[in-house]
């Protein structure tokens, strides 16, 4: 989902994931905003963003294999949804990266 | 590239793990979230435009990065439309630049008060036409998800 600032993608994703989720489908919705707020959107409870545990930075490694260098997760990523994940309404999950400030990783 | 970004990418690569069906993606507005190899995972580019120029703009822009990255199915979706005018200017920009409009979210002051109140929208008022019409672009994706 992408567009212009204010443009509505978060109230469209998050209500567009939900209907998806009551539909029968199993949803990850992935806020990947510097400003994450599709939390509210998707139900979850002000009183459950405690739970909410960004997607620590530095998760990307850098392999060289055959001389050529791949990048990829440094855990699986069935670990991560299950440690990161909030469980919200409708049969979706989120999970929140966290707002930029590392260094870049390429 | 920023590592959140490096993220989404390696995220997208190994989903949708066996457990899940859809993983929708709520991305920065900034273009920088699109690269050749956080694309190649996505079935579906939403593109969401509001009928002025800036966002139309701004959406063909996106889109036709979308399109130069291989994305198969690159959509707009028109919000805060408020009436047949609008309509038309966002099918007249999309038609005169390719693109595929998907659907159209009317402009909904359900939703306004929803935001005022910090209630979702589902929970504020499901039959809200703003609700409805978004309810109405779930069928459309999924058929191009599962294309």
């Amino acid at each position: 989902m992408s567009g212009k600032g204010g443009s509505g993608k978060t109230t469209i994703s998050g209500t567009l994931a939900r209907l998806i989720g009551r539909s029968g489908k199993r949803v990850l919705a992935v806020d990947a905003d510097s400003n994450p707020n599709l939390a509210l959107t998707l139900g979850l409870s002000t009183g459950s963003y405690d739970l909410i545990n960004p997607l620590p930075h530095g998760l990307m490694e850098h392999r060289r294999v055959n001389g050529e260098v791949q990048v990829s997760l440094s855990r699986p990523v069935e670990e991560l949804t299950q440690d990161y994940a909030v469980d919200c309404p409708d049969n979706v999950s989120l999970l929140v990266l966290g707002p930029p400030g590392g260094a870049g990783t390429g | 590239m920023c590592s959140s970004h490096a993220t989404v990418r390696g995220l997208l690569h190994e989903l949708p793990t066996g457990d899940l069906d859809v993983v929708v993606v709520d991305n920065e507005a900034s273009p920088e979230h699109l690269s050749r190899s956080t694309t190649e995972a996505v079935d579906v580019m939403l593109v969401v435009a509001e009928p002025y120029f800036k966002s139309l703009e701004t959406a063909r822009r996106y889109a036709g990065l979308g399109k130069d990255l291989g994305i198969a199915n690159v959509v707009v979706v028109a919000n805060k439309v408020r009436g047949e005018d609008d309509l038309s200017a966002i099918q007249g920009f999309c038609d005169s630049h390719d693109l595929k409009l998907l659907g159209a979210v009317p402009f909904d002051e359900t939703l306004a008060q929803a935001e005022r109140s910090g209630v979702p929208p589902l929970e504020h008022d499901p039959g809200a036409p703003s609700v409805r019409a978004v309810e109405g672009l779930v069928e459309h994706i999924l058929r191009l998800v599962a294309a």
